[in-house]
């Protein structure tokens, strides 16, 4: 069995704006119902955890297979960011819907941005800052900052 | 629109959006009803059992009025020397990440009390709230991540009321924009101080809105962080 692979045209995205990419997966032993893909954040830290499907893109299951997805990202956010007692981080999640037995999950995050960030931080030729993945170690610091673009 | 808003209007204040932070009133009130509460409820006891055997309940009422009666006093004495404070916004949107905003704040002095020679500092505040359930109990941990002090030019000071107008720079990128989830919460506020040489000191505090958006000015003119 292989776990659905999330690949995001681009792992930055701001409110208002949409996250796109493809979702691939197969062979499955057992042809998923429907394959369901969902922007996702989730708060981690201090307090409780608050998370919620903010959208989500449907297709039919398949034994193997690939497909787009546009997900909107809503204008009131919340952005990603590390704070002091909070940290908000996104994904994109893909999940194969399988009858009687666990559904294989997949997932890729995303960063998001306030509206206008992208241009902002376009133009000062630097990536916008990054938290850890979600459920990382408390050694992430504190302060992410800014990380070296990947190689293009 | 209230007298104080038309007289805003008259000056050519340009009265978009208008906070109220009526917290003196309350905490006032609360604490008077507590303090009538406790007095009332010790005084009930020690005519019904006789002061000599409702000590074990009288002490600790008498404890309690020790602390609050003071409280309350300066309580009713803030709420007798002003009115509510206002901070007049010059647009009903929310604020963004970014922004450059002037603010104006007006309260007016009661009474006999001036408003003449008062001291008016502010600041703005951004905390996080982090709620968090511990058994059957609800703990809420908070933080102020952000703080900083507001330039405060005075514009006024007419008829026992004075108005300061507070220019707020929003950070770009210091501190999260507003966030309230079930529970997890960024809150940003707006901390007035007014000391006057006859009225109480207080404190006002006024939430502001700001939104996951960058400044309109900041995107056009690509100035750096």
């Amino acid at each position: 069995m292989s776990a659905p692979v999330v690949e995001l045209d681009t792992d930055v995205a701001e409110c208002g704006d949409v996250v796109s990419g493809r979702v691939s997966w197969g062979p499955v032993d057992k042809t998923p119902r429907q394959v369901v893909v969902e922007l996702i954040y989730e708060t981690s830290g201090r307090g409780d955890t608050d998370s919620e499907a903010v959208s989500e893109h449907v297709v039919a299951g398949a034994d193997s297979g690939e497909t787009r997805f546009t997900l909107s990202v809503p204008d009131d956010g919340p952005i990603t960011f590390d704070g002091s007692l909070i940290r908000v981080a996104w994904r994109v999640e893909a999940k194969l819907d399988q009858a009687m037995q666990r559904d294989q999950r997949g997932s890729t995050a995303v960063t998001v941005l306030p509206a206008g960030g992208l241009a902002l931080w376009a133009r000062q030729v630097a990536p916008p800052p990054t938290v850890g993945p979600i459920g990382g170690s408390d050694a992430v610091p504190h302060d992410a900052g800014f990380e070296d673009p990947p190689p293009s | 629109m209230d007298r104080n808003e038309h007289e805003s209007e008259r000056r050519g204040i340009p009265l978009q959006r208008v906070l109220t932070d009526t917290s003196d009133r309350s905490k006032a009130i609360g604490l008077l009803v507590a303090v009538v509460v406790v007095g009332g409820f010790a005084l009930i006891v020690a005519i019904a059992v006789g002061a000599a055997e409702a000590w074990p309940v009288l002490v600790p009422c008498v404890i309690a009025l020790a602390i609050l009666i003071p409280f309350a006093m300066r309580s009713a004495r803030v709420w007798l020397g002003w009115e509510n404070p206002q901070i007049y916004l010059p647009s009903s949107e929310p604020l963004h990440l970014g922004d450059h905003v002037v603010v104006r704040f007006r309260r007016r002095a009661r009474g006999r009390a001036q408003a003449a020679g008062s001291k008016v500092t502010a600041r703005i505040e951004v905390e996080e709230q982090a709620t968090y359930q511990q058994g059957t109990d609800t703990h809420t941990a908070k933080d102020v991540v952000y703080r900083a002090d507001v330039p405060v030019e005075l514009h006024d000071v007419v008829d026992q009321a004075i108005e300061v107008d507070l220019a707020i720079d929003i950070p770009l990128a210091e501190a999260p924009p507003s966030m309230s989830l079930r529970n997890n919460d960024v809150v940003w506020r707006l901390v007035v101080d007014i000391e006057a040489p006859d009225a109480p000191d207080d404190e006002s505090t006024f939430p502001l809105i700001v939104a996951p958006e960058i400044a309109q000015r900041l995107i056009d003119g690509g100035v750096g962080r």
